[in-house]
């Protein structure tokens, strides 16, 4: 498939996302958003509570219910309700080792994911894959944890479908850090030149483990780098499920008209370290301390509460809800049995 | 009370604080040497092996990287072509795929394709293991996908002395030395640590040869070889073994490239009988090249078939349930070494 | 005889420590300024050095919770 010549296209800034009034979501979209952030958060909390069983007083990533690395999403969750909310289950996404709140807005079943993470036979992998390596081709969701590795999978699901001439673009969810990485460069440019229907989401909480964003890449935002491969890249400074909305709006359209990939950066939050047990003494104190005030889904209900779109009573039922559906999970996992030794040896090959 | 009359000689280290000693070391007298890697300065290591360094050596020789493996792997490949001495960290070995290009056919080929006239000095370190939970693509140990290709030595340290003595070898040696280092070994506030890998470990400088092996139990009946986290398994068999008459001979190989093919055999031709115990993957590795070592050189002396310990050929699972059943433990060469030896009754 | 115990300032109120890895054990000798242990924060791992040559008693053991001022360990 050969493009159209070489476009430099404008960088386009959401700073002030009103200005794109016919692409904000209605008040249905909006509670969606806010029910499924909602979820998200209360599984985050959920699953920390898991995961530090057994590890005090005394931290060994081994020991407990869910062994191993951990890595949460609270405070990215508007990225993911903003992206997913236009996304169907023919969609393609993939995802990082801080997958959670992509996968619940992706429709991941949440008994078999979380039966997963807890290494059970009813996981989505009967306990393979575990948190990082989380797969539900009922929804076309995959995850890993190899930075930047996500993208090439993702261009090629999105070319398939074009291949196929079948409905479906994909998305690949990155961290900024992965922008440094060659796999990025290489499938932007490729996407570009194939002008494959695929958009890529930085989500950028400025820190790789103990790096921060100015000490490793070279450009201050990097939906700049968009231009050097001719594709739109889109800055949104904002960790707001609307401003995210309308612009994820605008590139998936894009995706699917046959007008080829995106690029889209999200200042987002990390409220939590980089994995659990991480002490965090790299970030600086201000910043430690200021992060609940700028937790995005207290500010996203104020906002709904003054646009008149969301009562007492509403927000009461939506928090009772989430809460029963993480229970329910948790309940799911932790009753589910252990896989035996040998299955460990089946599903290497088909 | 006793009071000091002189400062001690040794310290009791983790192999991560024998690996950032020696660091400190070699760089305090050779101001070519540099460390980088991801998370390696302000953090000194999501494994412990570059603290204080940062403090002492500044930001120039001591450089965080952005996630760019390819590329900063590949400019220490160049540093070391005009005269520095890099070190550099891969965070975990199972990350060698996005830069393996510039290990095994730069670093790996470049004294080679010269005609030796630009050999390149790097010491490349990297985690290796799991057992902890943190599944397929963060727990490999990889010993074999390094040691076969040819042009770069592969030491593997047991213990914090042997750790200080490689890393100071390796620092000076000319060639590319892959540093893998256990991270069940390492000594860390996140992780539980083999008590046998804390040891004393003298304050001055010193080497310990790269291509050495140690044979760190002497016995009659049965050769056990190990290395890395695999050496305290052996050790806990050997110690099971002798409750039950069995006097197993111990040895750590230390180094995988060059392999210490003569004590392999020299041990094997007197014992007779040999389980290797490997926790990396089990078929075309490390196991198999010291099972053929002992095959080729004492097939006369062998009373019974070598065996091997070592990891199925699956990926590594999360879920413990799946995963601990497997990595080689004591039980597991108590077991073959039972078989060896009643093969015979 | 010299008493190693956890200093006040180790930890803030509210935050905990715990013993994490003993480097000797019980009858060992030490050097005055050899790292000896580490206690565990939630921010840090901290050294325990000895303040004096001897034999060792460990006092508490690997993975127990600690407070401040708690007594640790005795060299003789």
């Amino acid at each position: 498939m050969i493009r159209a010549p070489l476009q430099r296209l404008p960088l386009r800034s959401i700073d002030n996302y009103e200005g794109l009034i016919t692409m904000q979501p209605d008040k249905t979209t909006q509670l969606w958003m806010l029910e499924t952030m909602l979820v998200s958060r209360a599984y985050e909390d959920a699953i920390k509570a898991a995961y530090m069983e057994g590890k005090t007083p005394r931290f060994n990533m081994a020991d407990g219910p869910i062994p191993g690395e951990m890595h949460l999403s609270s405070g990215q969750e508007p990225c993911a309700v903003g992206v997913c909310a236009h996304l169907s289950p023919a969609d393609a996404v993939t995802a990082t080792h801080r997958p959670h709140h992509i996968a619940i807005a992706k429709g991941v079943d949440l008994n078999a994911m979380t039966a997963e993470i807890f290494g059970k036979v009813s996981g989505l992998a009967g306990g393979r894959g575990g948190h990082m390596h989380l797969f539900d081709p009922t929804v076309n969701f995959c995850c890993s944890g190899i930075i930047a590795e996500g993208m090439g999978p993702a261009l090629g699901a999105a070319l398939g479908r074009q291949l196929r001439k079948e409905d479906g673009i994909a998305v690949a969810f990155i961290g900024e850090g992965a922008a440094n990485q060659g796999a990025f460069h290489e499938t932007l440019n490729l996407a570009a030149v194939w002008n494959v229907g695929v958009v890529f989401v930085i989500e950028d909480n400025a820190w790789g483990i103990s790096v921060a964003k100015s000490a490793s890449t070279a450009v201050p935002n990097n939906a700049e780098r968009a231009a050097a491969y001719g594709i739109p890249g889109y800055h949104v400074a904002e960790n707001d499920p609307d401003a995210i909305y309308a612009t994820a709006r605008e590139a998936i359209e894009r995706a699917r008209s046959g007008d080829g990939p995106s690029l889209i950066e999200i200042q987002t939050l990390r409220l939590e370290g980089h994995f659990l047990g991480d002490a965090e003494a790299y970030r600086p104190e201000a910043e430690r301390e200021s992060k609940d005030e700028r937790d995005p889904i207290p500010r996203y209900i104020t906002q709904l509460r003054g646009a008149g779109h969301l009562s007492d009573a509403e927000e009461a039922a939506l928090r009772n809800s989430a809460a029963a559906r993480v229970d329910a999970a948790l309940a799911f996992a932790r009753s589910a049995p252990l896989p035996l030794a040998d299955d460990a040896l089946t599903a290497v090959f088909a | 009370m006793e009071t000091a009359t002189q400062t001690p000689t040794t310290e009791r280290l983790t192999i991560a604080r024998a690996m950032a000693t020696a660091l400190a070391g070699e760089m305090r007298h050779d101001p070519n040497v540099l460390v980088m890697g991801e998370d390696i300065a302000a953090l000194g290591g999501v494994f412990g092996n570059t603290q204080g360094l940062l403090e002492e050596f500044g930001p120039e020789r001591v450089r965080d990287t952005p996630i760019s493996e390819t590329a900063f792997i590949g400019a220490a490949v160049g540093l070391a072509s005009v005269g520095m001495r890099p070190v550099v960290e891969l965070m975990f070995v199972d990350f060698f795929g996005v830069c393996m290009d510039a290990i095994y056919n730069l670093a790996a080929k470049n004294s080679y394709f010269s005609g030796g006239k630009m050999p390149v000095p790097m010491v490349l370190m990297t985690s290796v293991g799991g057992g902890y939970g943190d599944a397929g693509q963060h727990s490999q140990c990889l010993y074999g996908t390094f040691a076969h290709l040819p042009g770069m030595k592969v030491v593997v340290p047991s213990n914090a002395y042997d750790a200080k003595g490689l890393m100071v070898a390796a620092i000076r040696d000319q060639n590319p030395v892959v540093f893998m280092y256990h991270k069940a070994l390492q000594g860390m506030g996140w992780l539980g640590t083999e008590k046998g890998s804390v040891v004393d470990v003298p304050n001055d400088s010193y080497t310990v040869d790269i291509g050495s092996a140690a044979v760190v139990r002497k016995g009659n009946d049965v050769t056990l070889i190990g290395f890395g986290n695999t050496l305290h398994t052996a050790l806990k068999a050997a110690d099971r073994l002798a409750q039950e008459g069995i006097d197993a001979e111990v040895i750590d190989l230390r180094s995988l490239v060059p392999l210490d093919r003569d004590a392999i055999a020299n041990s094997v031709t007197r014992t007779g009988n040999v389980v290797v115990v490997d926790d990396d993957y089990l078929s075309y590795g490390v196991s198999g090249e010291v099972i053929t070592v002992a095959t080729e050189r004492c097939f006369k002396s062998l009373q019974s078939a070598p065996a091997r310990v070592a990891f199925p050929d699956v990926p590594i699972p999360f879920s413990p349930a799946l995963e601990r059943p497997w990595l080689p433990s004591p039980e597991h060469v108590v077991t073959a070494v039972r078989q060896q030896l009643g093969a015979g009754e | 005889m010299t008493d190693i115990t956890i200093p006040d300032e180790m930890w803030e109120d509210g935050q905990q420590g715990v013993l994490g890895t003993w480097y000797y054990k019980s009858g060992e000798r030490v050097e005055a300024g050899q790292v000896i242990g580490e206690v565990l924060t939630e921010k840090v791992a901290h050294d325990i050095e000895a303040p004096s040559s001897g034999t060792l008693t460990l006092v508490v053991a690997e993975e127990e919770a600690l407070s401040r001022g708690q007594l640790i360990a005795r060299i003789e």
